[in-house]
Protein backbone atom coordinates (compact mmCIF):
# COMPACT_ATOMS: atom_id res chain seq x y z
CA UNK A 1 0.00 0.00 0.00
CA UNK A 2 1.13 3.29 -0.95
CA UNK A 3 0.91 5.77 2.28
CA UNK A 4 -2.07 8.46 1.44
CA UNK A 5 -0.24 11.44 0.71
CA UNK A 6 2.34 9.93 -1.12
CA UNK A 7 -0.75 8.92 -3.31
CA UNK A 8 -2.17 11.86 -3.87
CA UNK A 9 0.97 13.70 -5.22
CA UNK A 10 1.46 10.64 -7.67
CA UNK A 11 -2.28 11.58 -8.85
CA UNK A 12 -1.10 15.43 -8.44
CA UNK A 13 1.24 14.76 -11.15
CA UNK A 14 -0.57 12.31 -13.11
CA UNK A 15 -3.01 15.14 -13.82
CA UNK A 16 0.06 16.84 -15.23
CA UNK A 17 0.22 16.44 -19.35
CA UNK A 18 2.32 14.07 -20.98
CA UNK A 19 2.59 12.03 -17.26
CA UNK A 20 1.73 8.66 -17.50
CA UNK A 21 1.37 6.37 -13.72
CA UNK A 22 4.98 5.49 -14.17
CA UNK A 23 6.67 8.91 -14.47
CA UNK A 24 4.17 10.57 -11.78
CA UNK A 25 5.49 8.02 -9.44
CA UNK A 26 9.15 8.42 -10.58
CA UNK A 27 8.56 12.08 -10.02
CA UNK A 28 6.93 11.80 -6.82
CA UNK A 29 9.25 9.38 -5.45
CA UNK A 30 11.80 11.98 -6.35
CA UNK A 31 10.19 14.86 -4.57
CA UNK A 32 9.98 12.46 -1.64
CA UNK A 33 13.47 12.36 -1.39
CA UNK A 34 14.34 15.86 -1.94
CA UNK A 35 15.57 18.49 0.87
CA UNK A 36 12.51 19.58 2.74
CA UNK A 37 13.88 23.44 1.33
CA UNK A 38 13.97 21.87 -2.03
CA UNK A 39 10.65 20.74 -2.22
CA UNK A 40 9.43 24.20 -0.26
CA UNK A 41 10.93 26.19 -3.37
CA UNK A 42 9.34 24.01 -5.75
CA UNK A 43 5.85 24.52 -4.12
CA UNK A 44 6.68 28.17 -3.83
CA UNK A 45 7.21 28.65 -7.56
CA UNK A 46 4.03 27.21 -8.29
CA UNK A 47 2.01 29.54 -6.49
CA UNK A 48 4.64 32.28 -7.23
CA UNK A 49 4.35 31.89 -11.19
CA UNK A 50 0.21 31.08 -10.11
CA UNK A 51 -0.28 34.29 -8.70
CA UNK A 52 1.61 36.68 -10.54
CA UNK A 53 1.47 35.67 -13.78
CA UNK A 54 -1.50 37.24 -15.72
CA UNK A 55 -2.79 37.77 -19.37
CA UNK A 56 -1.86 40.86 -20.57
CA UNK A 57 -4.92 43.32 -21.50
CA UNK A 58 -3.54 44.11 -24.18
CA UNK A 59 -2.30 41.05 -25.99
CA UNK A 60 -3.41 37.99 -23.88
CA UNK A 61 0.24 36.63 -23.76
CA UNK A 62 1.72 35.86 -20.25
CA UNK A 63 2.75 38.69 -18.38
CA UNK A 64 4.01 40.13 -14.33
CA UNK A 65 3.29 43.25 -15.56
CA UNK A 66 0.43 44.79 -17.30
CA UNK A 67 0.57 45.59 -20.54
CA UNK A 68 3.16 43.46 -20.74
CA UNK A 69 7.16 44.22 -21.54
CA UNK A 70 6.72 44.12 -25.42
CA UNK A 71 3.25 45.53 -25.43
CA UNK A 72 4.96 48.62 -23.60
CA UNK A 73 8.50 48.53 -25.38
CA UNK A 74 9.05 52.13 -27.49
CA UNK A 75 11.77 50.02 -29.87
CA UNK A 76 8.86 47.11 -30.94
CA UNK A 77 7.47 48.06 -34.13
CA UNK A 78 3.47 48.56 -32.96
CA UNK A 79 2.07 49.10 -36.54
CA UNK A 80 2.94 44.82 -36.93
CA UNK A 81 1.08 41.89 -35.04
CA UNK A 82 1.63 38.63 -35.42
CA UNK A 83 -1.76 36.44 -33.99
CA UNK A 84 -0.25 33.16 -32.43
CA UNK A 85 -2.22 29.98 -30.98
CA UNK A 86 -0.84 30.49 -27.30
CA UNK A 87 1.27 32.26 -24.93
CA UNK A 88 4.33 29.62 -25.56
CA UNK A 89 3.84 30.56 -29.29
CA UNK A 90 4.83 33.76 -28.32
CA UNK A 91 8.14 32.44 -26.70
CA UNK A 92 8.56 30.59 -29.95
CA UNK A 93 8.58 33.59 -31.97
CA UNK A 94 10.86 35.40 -29.93
CA UNK A 95 13.50 32.89 -30.26
CA UNK A 96 13.91 34.47 -33.46
CA UNK A 97 15.37 37.48 -32.36
CA UNK A 98 18.69 35.59 -30.96
CA UNK A 99 20.80 37.59 -28.86
CA UNK A 100 20.85 41.18 -31.09
CA UNK A 101 17.76 42.82 -30.84
CA UNK A 102 17.45 43.69 -34.36
CA UNK A 103 17.29 40.64 -35.72
CA UNK A 104 13.91 38.39 -36.27
CA UNK A 105 11.03 39.52 -35.76
CA UNK A 106 10.30 43.44 -34.48
CA UNK A 107 6.72 43.39 -34.02
CA UNK A 108 3.94 42.97 -31.30
CA UNK A 109 1.60 39.84 -30.76
CA UNK A 110 -2.19 38.80 -29.89
CA UNK A 111 -2.50 35.83 -28.35
CA UNK A 112 -6.14 33.90 -29.22
CA UNK A 113 -5.58 31.49 -26.65
CA UNK A 114 -7.25 28.73 -28.83
CA UNK A 115 -8.45 28.03 -32.53
CA UNK A 116 -11.67 27.54 -33.71
CA UNK A 117 -12.89 23.76 -32.95
CA UNK A 118 -16.52 23.06 -33.01
CA UNK A 119 -15.13 19.48 -31.98
CA UNK A 120 -14.28 21.25 -28.57
CA UNK A 121 -16.98 23.62 -28.34
CA UNK A 122 -15.26 26.45 -30.00
CA UNK A 123 -16.28 29.56 -31.77
CA UNK A 124 -15.09 32.90 -32.45
CA UNK A 125 -16.49 34.11 -29.33
CA UNK A 126 -14.37 32.22 -27.36
CA UNK A 127 -11.10 33.35 -28.10
CA UNK A 128 -9.88 36.43 -28.59
CA UNK A 129 -10.78 37.08 -32.08
CA UNK A 130 -12.67 40.54 -30.88
CA UNK A 131 -10.66 41.59 -29.18
CA UNK A 132 -7.96 41.79 -32.39
CA UNK A 133 -10.43 43.56 -34.51
CA UNK A 134 -10.61 45.96 -31.76
CA UNK A 135 -6.86 46.58 -31.44
CA UNK A 136 -6.59 46.85 -34.80
CA UNK A 137 -9.57 48.94 -35.03
CA UNK A 138 -7.90 51.76 -32.43
CA UNK A 139 -4.72 51.08 -33.29
CA UNK A 140 -2.44 52.34 -35.86
CA UNK A 141 -1.68 48.68 -37.33
CA UNK A 142 -0.78 47.91 -41.10
CA UNK A 143 -0.08 43.81 -41.31
CA UNK A 144 -0.81 41.26 -39.64
CA UNK A 145 0.82 38.25 -39.78
CA UNK A 146 -1.22 34.98 -39.08
CA UNK A 147 1.38 32.14 -37.31
CA UNK A 148 -1.11 30.19 -36.01
CA UNK A 149 -0.07 26.43 -35.98
CA UNK A 150 0.08 25.08 -39.78
CA UNK A 151 -2.10 22.34 -39.41
CA UNK A 152 -6.02 22.32 -40.16
CA UNK A 153 -7.62 24.18 -36.99
CA UNK A 154 -4.63 26.68 -37.21
CA UNK A 155 -5.12 27.13 -41.09
CA UNK A 156 -9.08 27.32 -40.85
CA UNK A 157 -8.86 29.75 -38.16
CA UNK A 158 -6.45 31.89 -40.21
CA UNK A 159 -8.60 31.96 -42.94
CA UNK A 160 -11.34 32.97 -40.66
CA UNK A 161 -9.10 35.99 -38.81
CA UNK A 162 -8.33 36.97 -42.71
CA UNK A 163 -11.22 37.21 -43.63
CA UNK A 164 -12.54 39.24 -40.94
CA UNK A 165 -9.89 41.59 -41.49
CA UNK A 166 -9.67 42.14 -44.96
CA UNK A 167 -12.44 44.55 -44.96
CA UNK A 168 -10.34 46.62 -41.99
CA UNK A 169 -8.57 47.83 -44.95
CA UNK A 170 -4.85 46.32 -43.64
CA UNK A 171 -2.83 43.44 -44.97
CA UNK A 172 -2.90 39.93 -43.21
CA UNK A 173 -0.41 37.65 -44.02
CA UNK A 174 0.12 34.06 -43.62
CA UNK A 175 3.62 32.59 -42.24
CA UNK A 176 5.46 30.30 -44.97
CA UNK A 177 4.55 26.68 -45.21
CA UNK A 178 8.36 26.07 -44.56
CA UNK A 179 7.00 24.19 -40.97
CA UNK A 180 5.80 20.52 -41.49
CA UNK A 181 2.45 20.88 -41.71
CA UNK A 182 0.33 19.37 -38.76
CA UNK A 183 3.20 20.42 -36.41
CA UNK A 184 3.40 22.51 -33.97
CA UNK A 185 4.74 26.52 -34.07
CA UNK A 186 6.57 25.69 -30.59
CA UNK A 187 8.92 22.94 -31.93
CA UNK A 188 10.37 24.24 -34.54
CA UNK A 189 13.79 25.79 -34.28
CA UNK A 190 14.84 29.74 -34.73
CA UNK A 191 15.62 29.04 -38.20
CA UNK A 192 13.25 27.50 -40.14
CA UNK A 193 10.52 30.12 -37.82
CA UNK A 194 12.54 32.82 -38.87
CA UNK A 195 12.28 31.63 -42.48
CA UNK A 196 8.72 30.82 -42.13
CA UNK A 197 8.05 34.65 -41.09
CA UNK A 198 10.62 35.78 -43.89
CA UNK A 199 8.43 34.16 -46.84
CA UNK A 200 5.17 35.18 -45.17
CA UNK A 201 2.47 35.61 -48.31
CA UNK A 202 -0.76 37.26 -48.40
CA UNK A 203 -4.16 35.64 -48.10
CA UNK B 1 8.53 -7.20 -49.42
CA UNK B 2 8.92 -10.14 -46.48
CA UNK B 3 8.46 -10.60 -42.97
CA UNK B 4 11.62 -11.81 -41.67
CA UNK B 5 10.16 -12.29 -37.98
CA UNK B 6 7.74 -11.52 -35.24
CA UNK B 7 7.94 -11.40 -32.06
CA UNK B 8 4.39 -11.59 -29.49
CA UNK B 9 4.39 -10.63 -25.83
CA UNK B 10 0.85 -10.61 -23.76
CA UNK B 11 -0.81 -10.62 -27.19
CA UNK B 12 -4.30 -11.78 -27.82
CA UNK B 13 -4.05 -15.38 -26.18
CA UNK B 14 -0.10 -15.26 -27.45
CA UNK B 15 1.99 -15.51 -24.18
CA UNK B 16 5.47 -15.05 -26.09
CA UNK B 17 5.96 -16.19 -29.36
CA UNK B 18 9.15 -15.50 -31.42
CA UNK B 19 9.26 -16.60 -35.42
CA UNK B 20 11.43 -16.11 -38.40
CA UNK B 21 10.22 -16.48 -41.96
CA UNK B 22 11.65 -16.87 -44.76
CA UNK B 23 9.69 -15.87 -48.37
CA UNK B 24 6.93 -18.24 -49.98
CA UNK B 25 4.07 -19.61 -48.27
CA UNK B 26 3.48 -20.08 -44.38
CA UNK B 27 0.71 -22.35 -43.48
CA UNK B 28 -1.12 -21.88 -39.87
CA UNK B 29 -3.76 -25.01 -39.39
CA UNK B 30 -5.57 -25.28 -36.11
CA UNK B 31 -9.26 -25.61 -34.27
CA UNK B 32 -11.07 -22.74 -34.04
CA UNK B 33 -10.52 -20.11 -31.65
CA UNK B 34 -6.57 -21.31 -31.07
CA UNK B 35 -5.10 -17.99 -32.09
CA UNK B 36 -4.49 -17.99 -36.18
CA UNK B 37 -6.49 -15.14 -36.83
CA UNK B 38 -4.55 -13.58 -33.83
CA UNK B 39 -1.41 -14.09 -35.59
CA UNK B 40 -2.63 -12.70 -39.04
CA UNK B 41 -4.14 -9.31 -36.80
CA UNK B 42 -0.23 -9.15 -35.04
CA UNK B 43 0.78 -8.63 -38.47
CA UNK B 44 -1.37 -6.53 -40.32
CA UNK B 45 -0.98 -4.17 -37.20
CA UNK B 46 2.52 -3.51 -38.71
CA UNK B 47 0.86 -2.66 -41.99
CA UNK B 48 -1.77 -0.17 -40.61
CA UNK B 49 -0.99 0.33 -36.85
CA UNK B 50 -4.16 -0.63 -36.08
CA UNK B 51 -6.42 -3.88 -36.00
CA UNK B 52 -8.22 -5.05 -38.63
CA UNK B 53 -10.94 -6.47 -36.26
CA UNK B 54 -10.86 -4.67 -33.05
CA UNK B 55 -12.14 -1.03 -31.99
CA UNK B 56 -9.67 -0.22 -29.13
CA UNK B 57 -6.16 -1.59 -28.36
CA UNK B 58 -7.45 -2.65 -25.12
CA UNK B 59 -9.04 -5.74 -26.68
CA UNK B 60 -5.27 -6.39 -28.12
CA UNK B 61 -3.96 -7.08 -24.45
CA UNK B 62 -3.59 -10.44 -23.26
CA UNK B 63 -6.88 -10.40 -20.58
CA UNK B 64 -5.33 -9.96 -17.03
CA UNK B 65 -2.17 -8.37 -18.51
CA UNK B 66 -1.18 -4.50 -18.58
CA UNK B 67 0.46 -4.33 -21.76
CA UNK B 68 1.76 -5.89 -25.06
CA UNK B 69 4.25 -6.15 -26.98
CA UNK B 70 4.55 -6.30 -31.08
CA UNK B 71 7.15 -6.97 -33.01
CA UNK B 72 7.80 -6.99 -36.52
CA UNK B 73 11.05 -6.70 -38.71
CA UNK B 74 10.32 -6.79 -41.99
CA UNK B 75 12.15 -5.62 -46.06
CA UNK B 76 11.62 -4.38 -48.76
CA UNK B 77 13.52 -3.34 -51.64
CA UNK B 78 14.85 -0.35 -50.39
CA UNK B 79 15.94 -1.29 -46.35
CA UNK B 80 15.45 -3.90 -43.66
CA UNK B 81 13.15 -2.53 -40.54
CA UNK B 82 11.81 -3.30 -37.14
CA UNK B 83 8.55 -2.27 -35.65
CA UNK B 84 7.97 -2.29 -31.96
CA UNK B 85 4.54 -1.49 -31.10
CA UNK B 86 4.05 -1.63 -27.22
CA UNK B 87 0.22 -0.75 -26.03
CA UNK B 88 -0.77 -0.26 -22.57
CA UNK B 89 -4.19 -0.59 -20.71
CA UNK B 90 -4.39 2.71 -20.07
CA UNK B 91 -4.77 3.56 -24.18
CA UNK B 92 -1.63 4.95 -24.87
CA UNK B 93 1.14 3.06 -26.88
CA UNK B 94 4.32 3.29 -28.35
CA UNK B 95 5.51 3.05 -31.84
CA UNK B 96 8.85 2.68 -32.52
CA UNK B 97 10.69 1.84 -36.09
CA UNK B 98 13.67 1.42 -36.35
CA UNK B 99 14.93 3.00 -32.75
CA UNK B 100 12.60 6.15 -33.22
CA UNK B 101 9.13 6.67 -31.97
CA UNK B 102 6.80 7.36 -34.70
CA UNK B 103 3.31 8.23 -34.29
CA UNK B 104 0.81 5.68 -35.47
CA UNK B 105 -0.02 7.29 -38.35
CA UNK B 106 3.43 7.39 -39.65
CA UNK B 107 3.44 3.48 -39.27
CA UNK B 108 1.73 2.67 -42.69
CA UNK B 109 3.52 2.81 -45.80
CA UNK B 110 6.51 0.49 -44.58
CA UNK B 111 4.69 -2.71 -44.55
CA UNK B 112 2.11 -3.47 -47.51
CA UNK B 113 -0.13 -5.86 -47.04
CA UNK B 114 -3.29 -6.91 -49.01
CA UNK B 115 -5.55 -8.91 -46.67
CA UNK B 116 -8.44 -11.58 -47.21
CA UNK B 117 -10.79 -12.89 -44.96
CA UNK B 118 -14.33 -14.17 -44.82
CA UNK B 119 -15.70 -11.06 -44.56
CA UNK B 120 -14.38 -9.56 -47.90
CA UNK B 121 -16.80 -12.20 -49.51
CA UNK B 122 -19.49 -9.24 -48.69
CA UNK B 123 -17.21 -6.95 -50.77
CA UNK B 124 -20.07 -6.79 -53.84
CA UNK B 125 -23.07 -7.33 -51.87
CA UNK B 126 -22.17 -5.48 -48.69
CA UNK B 127 -22.49 -1.96 -47.66
CA UNK B 128 -20.43 0.99 -49.48
CA UNK B 129 -18.37 1.26 -46.52
CA UNK B 130 -16.56 -1.69 -47.01
CA UNK B 131 -15.64 -0.98 -50.40
CA UNK B 132 -14.41 2.81 -49.55
CA UNK B 133 -12.26 0.60 -47.15
CA UNK B 134 -11.39 -1.61 -49.75
CA UNK B 135 -9.68 1.18 -51.78
CA UNK B 136 -8.62 3.52 -49.14
CA UNK B 137 -6.74 0.76 -47.82
CA UNK B 138 -4.92 0.04 -50.74
CA UNK B 139 -3.87 3.25 -51.51
CA UNK B 140 -3.38 4.69 -48.06
CA UNK B 141 -0.33 1.86 -48.53
CA UNK B 142 1.33 3.26 -51.26
CA UNK B 143 0.36 6.73 -51.05
CA UNK B 144 1.25 8.69 -48.24
CA UNK B 145 0.16 11.85 -49.15
CA UNK B 146 -3.30 10.00 -49.77
CA UNK B 147 -3.64 8.61 -46.14
CA UNK B 148 -2.38 11.82 -44.86
CA UNK B 149 -5.41 13.36 -46.70
CA UNK B 150 -8.17 11.00 -45.90
CA UNK B 151 -7.14 11.53 -41.82
CA UNK B 152 -7.54 15.32 -42.80
CA UNK B 153 -10.52 14.99 -44.53
CA UNK B 154 -12.22 12.66 -41.59
CA UNK B 155 -11.30 15.52 -39.36
CA UNK B 156 -12.96 18.25 -41.64
CA UNK B 157 -16.13 16.50 -41.73
CA UNK B 158 -16.21 15.42 -38.01
CA UNK B 159 -15.68 19.37 -37.17
CA UNK B 160 -18.26 20.18 -40.01
CA UNK B 161 -20.76 18.10 -38.51
CA UNK B 162 -20.37 19.56 -35.00
CA UNK B 163 -20.40 22.60 -36.61
CA UNK B 164 -23.81 21.61 -38.02
CA UNK B 165 -25.55 20.54 -35.09
CA UNK B 166 -24.60 23.91 -33.28
CA UNK B 167 -25.73 25.37 -36.03
CA UNK B 168 -28.87 23.52 -35.95
CA UNK B 169 -29.18 24.25 -31.98
CA UNK B 170 -28.85 28.06 -32.87
CA UNK B 171 -25.41 28.36 -30.80
CA UNK B 172 -23.64 29.10 -34.17
CA UNK B 173 -23.97 30.96 -37.16
CA UNK B 174 -24.47 29.33 -40.31
CA UNK B 175 -21.90 31.54 -42.38
CA UNK B 176 -19.28 30.01 -40.27
CA UNK B 177 -19.34 26.49 -42.43
CA UNK B 178 -18.02 28.35 -45.28
CA UNK B 179 -14.47 28.12 -43.94
CA UNK B 180 -14.85 24.40 -43.53
CA UNK B 181 -16.83 24.02 -46.19
CA UNK B 182 -13.51 25.33 -48.19
CA UNK B 183 -11.58 22.69 -46.48
CA UNK B 184 -13.61 20.17 -47.42
CA UNK B 185 -14.19 20.57 -50.69
CA UNK B 186 -9.85 21.24 -51.41
CA UNK B 187 -9.41 17.25 -49.96
CA UNK B 188 -12.68 16.24 -51.34
CA UNK B 189 -11.14 16.72 -54.69
CA UNK B 190 -8.06 15.41 -54.39
CA UNK B 191 -9.56 12.05 -52.31
CA UNK B 192 -12.03 11.67 -55.29
CA UNK B 193 -9.34 12.07 -58.12
CA UNK B 194 -7.11 9.37 -56.60
CA UNK B 195 -9.89 7.12 -55.83
CA UNK B 196 -10.61 7.44 -59.63
CA UNK B 197 -7.61 6.99 -60.91
CA UNK B 198 -6.31 4.19 -59.09
CA UNK B 199 -9.78 2.39 -59.67
CA UNK B 200 -9.60 2.69 -63.21
CA UNK B 201 -6.52 0.80 -62.97
CA UNK B 202 -7.81 -2.04 -60.45
CA UNK B 203 -11.00 -2.29 -63.16
CA UNK B 204 -8.93 -2.95 -65.90
CA UNK B 205 -6.75 -5.87 -63.86
CA UNK B 206 -9.43 -7.27 -62.00
CA UNK B 207 -11.36 -7.29 -65.55
CA UNK B 208 -8.39 -9.39 -66.90
CA UNK B 209 -8.17 -11.38 -63.96
CA UNK B 210 -11.95 -12.44 -64.28
CA UNK B 211 -11.77 -13.19 -67.40
CA UNK B 212 -9.09 -15.67 -67.29
CA UNK B 213 -10.85 -17.00 -64.45
CA UNK B 214 -14.22 -17.70 -66.40
CA UNK B 215 -12.18 -18.18 -69.59
CA UNK B 216 -13.47 -15.43 -71.39
CA UNK B 217 -17.01 -16.27 -70.68
CA UNK B 218 -18.10 -13.37 -68.29
CA UNK B 219 -16.47 -9.69 -68.07
CA UNK B 220 -16.39 -7.50 -65.18
CA UNK B 221 -15.34 -4.16 -64.57
CA UNK B 222 -15.68 -1.70 -61.16
CA UNK B 223 -16.57 1.84 -61.50
CA UNK B 224 -16.31 5.13 -58.85
CA UNK B 225 -19.72 6.25 -58.13
CA UNK B 226 -21.70 8.89 -58.24
CA UNK B 227 -19.16 10.91 -60.31
CA UNK B 228 -16.87 8.84 -62.12
CA UNK B 229 -15.28 11.25 -64.77
CA UNK B 230 -11.64 11.13 -66.07
CA UNK B 231 -8.58 13.08 -64.63
CA UNK B 232 -8.96 16.24 -66.64
CA UNK B 233 -12.15 16.75 -64.61
CA UNK B 234 -10.75 17.83 -61.31
CA UNK B 235 -12.43 21.29 -61.75
CA UNK B 236 -15.81 20.22 -62.78
CA UNK B 237 -16.08 17.68 -59.69
CA UNK B 238 -14.81 20.57 -57.54
CA UNK B 239 -17.35 22.75 -58.47
CA UNK B 240 -20.16 20.21 -58.71
CA UNK B 241 -19.60 18.73 -55.25
CA UNK B 242 -19.25 22.92 -54.16
CA UNK B 243 -22.56 23.26 -55.34
CA UNK B 244 -23.79 19.93 -53.83
CA UNK B 245 -22.46 20.77 -50.47
CA UNK B 246 -24.37 24.74 -51.23
CA UNK B 247 -27.78 22.90 -52.09
CA UNK B 248 -27.55 20.87 -49.53
CA UNK B 249 -26.59 23.29 -46.78
CA UNK B 250 -29.92 23.33 -45.16
CA UNK B 251 -30.18 19.93 -45.28
CA UNK B 252 -27.39 18.84 -43.42
CA UNK B 253 -28.04 21.30 -40.87
CA UNK B 254 -31.54 19.68 -40.32
CA UNK B 255 -29.82 16.20 -39.87
CA UNK B 256 -26.56 17.61 -38.55
CA UNK B 257 -24.45 15.07 -40.81
CA UNK B 258 -23.04 16.00 -44.11
CA UNK B 259 -24.70 14.13 -46.24
CA UNK B 260 -22.64 14.51 -49.23
CA UNK B 261 -19.23 13.86 -50.05
CA UNK B 262 -16.42 11.50 -50.72
CA UNK B 263 -17.13 9.15 -47.09
CA UNK B 264 -20.68 8.37 -49.25
CA UNK B 265 -19.31 7.75 -52.32
CA UNK B 266 -19.57 3.83 -53.62
CA UNK B 267 -17.92 1.53 -56.34
CA UNK B 268 -20.14 -0.15 -58.69
CA UNK B 269 -19.74 -3.63 -59.97
CA UNK B 270 -20.71 -4.75 -63.14
CA UNK B 271 -20.59 -8.20 -64.40
CA UNK B 272 -21.49 -8.89 -68.15
CA UNK B 273 -23.69 -5.19 -68.08
CA UNK B 274 -25.67 -5.96 -64.55
CA UNK B 275 -24.84 -4.66 -61.53
CA UNK B 276 -23.57 -7.30 -59.14
CA UNK B 277 -24.94 -6.02 -56.28
CA UNK B 278 -28.17 -6.94 -57.24
CA UNK B 279 -27.98 -9.67 -59.91
CA UNK B 280 -24.81 -11.59 -59.32
CA UNK B 281 -24.72 -15.50 -58.66
CA UNK B 282 -22.71 -16.24 -55.52
CA UNK B 283 -20.39 -17.95 -57.43
CA UNK B 284 -19.97 -14.49 -59.80
CA UNK B 285 -19.36 -12.77 -56.44
CA UNK B 286 -16.54 -14.91 -55.10
CA UNK B 287 -15.00 -14.72 -58.55
CA UNK B 288 -15.04 -11.12 -58.24
CA UNK B 289 -13.54 -10.71 -54.99
CA UNK B 290 -10.51 -12.91 -56.08
CA UNK B 291 -10.02 -10.75 -59.04
CA UNK B 292 -10.19 -7.79 -57.01
CA UNK B 293 -8.05 -9.03 -54.21
CA UNK B 294 -5.12 -10.51 -57.27
CA UNK B 295 -5.82 -6.87 -58.99
CA UNK B 296 -5.23 -5.14 -55.82
CA UNK B 297 -1.76 -6.87 -55.16
CA UNK B 298 -1.03 -6.24 -59.32
CA UNK B 299 -1.52 -2.67 -58.50
CA UNK B 300 0.76 -2.44 -55.57
CA UNK B 301 3.41 -4.31 -57.25
CA UNK B 302 2.81 -1.40 -60.27
CA UNK B 303 3.14 1.13 -57.64
CA UNK B 304 5.76 0.27 -55.52
CA UNK B 305 7.81 -2.22 -57.20
CA UNK B 306 7.53 -4.85 -55.31
CA UNK B 307 4.56 -7.51 -54.20
CA UNK B 308 2.89 -6.83 -50.74
CA UNK B 309 2.88 -9.62 -48.29
CA UNK B 310 -0.47 -11.47 -48.64
CA UNK B 311 -2.96 -12.60 -45.30
CA UNK B 312 -5.50 -15.17 -46.28
CA UNK B 313 -7.54 -15.82 -43.29
CA UNK B 314 -9.86 -18.77 -43.59
CA UNK B 315 -10.58 -17.93 -46.95
CA UNK B 316 -9.13 -21.11 -48.75
CA UNK B 317 -11.85 -23.41 -47.61
CA UNK B 318 -14.57 -20.49 -49.02
CA UNK B 319 -13.14 -21.12 -52.87
CA UNK B 320 -13.35 -24.43 -54.96
CA UNK B 321 -11.35 -26.21 -56.87
CA UNK B 322 -10.46 -23.66 -59.73
CA UNK B 323 -10.51 -20.40 -57.77
CA UNK B 324 -8.37 -22.07 -55.32
CA UNK B 325 -5.71 -23.16 -58.50
CA UNK B 326 -6.25 -19.37 -59.63
CA UNK B 327 -5.26 -18.26 -56.35
CA UNK B 328 -2.12 -20.43 -55.74
CA UNK B 329 -0.68 -19.36 -59.12
CA UNK B 330 -0.64 -16.02 -58.48
CA UNK B 331 1.41 -16.14 -55.47
CA UNK B 332 3.79 -19.36 -55.78
CA UNK B 333 7.59 -18.04 -55.62
CA UNK B 334 6.21 -14.66 -55.88
CA UNK B 335 4.12 -13.35 -52.77
CA UNK B 336 5.27 -14.10 -48.96
CA UNK B 337 1.66 -15.26 -48.03
CA UNK B 338 0.78 -16.48 -44.50
CA UNK B 339 -2.40 -18.11 -44.98
CA UNK B 340 -4.71 -19.93 -42.01
CA UNK B 341 -7.21 -22.62 -42.13
CA UNK B 342 -8.98 -25.42 -39.59
CA UNK B 343 -7.25 -28.37 -42.35
CA UNK B 344 -4.63 -28.23 -44.67
CA UNK B 345 -5.65 -26.69 -47.79
CA UNK B 346 -6.42 -28.97 -50.28
CA UNK B 347 -4.99 -27.87 -53.63
CA UNK B 348 -1.35 -26.68 -51.83
CA UNK B 349 0.33 -30.03 -52.83
CA UNK B 350 2.64 -28.17 -55.88
CA UNK B 351 3.44 -25.79 -53.53
CA UNK B 352 6.59 -25.69 -51.52
CA UNK B 353 4.80 -24.22 -48.00
CA UNK B 354 5.90 -23.96 -44.66
CA UNK B 355 3.36 -25.47 -42.00
CA UNK B 356 2.87 -24.82 -38.50
CA UNK B 357 0.23 -25.99 -36.16
CA UNK B 358 -1.56 -23.56 -33.97
CA UNK B 359 -3.23 -24.47 -30.12
CA UNK B 360 -3.90 -22.27 -27.25
CA UNK B 361 -1.45 -19.77 -28.76
CA UNK B 362 1.51 -22.07 -29.27
CA UNK B 363 2.78 -22.67 -32.30
CA UNK B 364 4.71 -24.99 -33.50
CA UNK B 365 6.86 -25.90 -37.15
CA UNK B 366 5.44 -29.40 -38.51
N1 LIG C 1 -7.27 -10.19 -25.13
C1 LIG C 1 -7.25 -11.52 -25.10
N2 LIG C 1 -6.64 -12.17 -24.09
C2 LIG C 1 -6.59 -13.54 -24.07
N3 LIG C 1 -7.15 -14.32 -25.02
C3 LIG C 1 -7.77 -13.71 -26.05
C4 LIG C 1 -7.83 -12.29 -26.15
N4 LIG C 1 -8.51 -11.97 -27.28
C5 LIG C 1 -8.85 -13.16 -27.86
N5 LIG C 1 -8.40 -14.19 -27.14
C6 LIG C 1 -8.56 -15.62 -27.41
O1 LIG C 1 -8.09 -15.89 -28.70
C7 LIG C 1 -8.83 -16.96 -29.26
C8 LIG C 1 -9.35 -16.58 -30.63
O2 LIG C 1 -8.27 -16.50 -31.48
P1 LIG C 1 -8.45 -16.43 -33.05
O3 LIG C 1 -7.12 -16.15 -33.60
O4 LIG C 1 -9.55 -15.50 -33.40
O5 LIG C 1 -8.92 -17.92 -33.36
P2 LIG C 1 -8.79 -18.76 -34.69
O6 LIG C 1 -7.68 -19.70 -34.46
O7 LIG C 1 -10.10 -19.45 -34.78
O8 LIG C 1 -8.56 -17.81 -35.80
C9 LIG C 1 -9.97 -17.23 -28.32
O9 LIG C 1 -9.65 -18.36 -27.55
C10 LIG C 1 -10.01 -16.02 -27.45
O10 LIG C 1 -10.49 -16.28 -26.15
MG1 LIG D 1 -9.97 -17.21 -37.27
ZN1 LIG E 1 1.03 42.38 -24.25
Amino acid sequence: MVPLPLAQLMDQFRRLPGIGPKTAARLAYHVLGMERERALALANSIIAAKDKIAYCSVCFSLTDENPCAICRSQTRDHHTICVVEEPRDVAAMERTRGHERNRGYQGTYHVLQGTLSPLDGIGPEDIRIRELVERIQTGDVREVIMATNPNLEGEVTATYVARLLKPLGIQVTRIARGLPTGSDLEYADEETLAKALENRREI
Amino acid sequence: MNVERIKLHNFRNYQELNFSFLQGVHVFTGCNAQGKTNLLEALFLAVLGKSFRAGKDDELIERGKQSAKIEVEFNNLIASHSLKLDLYRDGTRKNVLDGQAIKKREIVGYLNAVLFCPEDLWLIKGSPSGRRRFIDLMISQVDRNYYQDFIKFNRILLQRNHLLKKIQQQSAKPKLLDIWDDQLIELAVKIHHRRNEVLRKISELAGQIYAKITSGTETFSAHYCVFDQDKTEIEFYRKWYQQRLFEGRNNDIRRGNTEFGPHKDDINFIIDDYEAKLFGSQGQQRTAVLSLKLAEIEMMKNITGEYPILLLDDVMSELDGQRRERLIQEIDGKIQTFMTGTEIAIGLEKVTATYYSVSAGVVERM
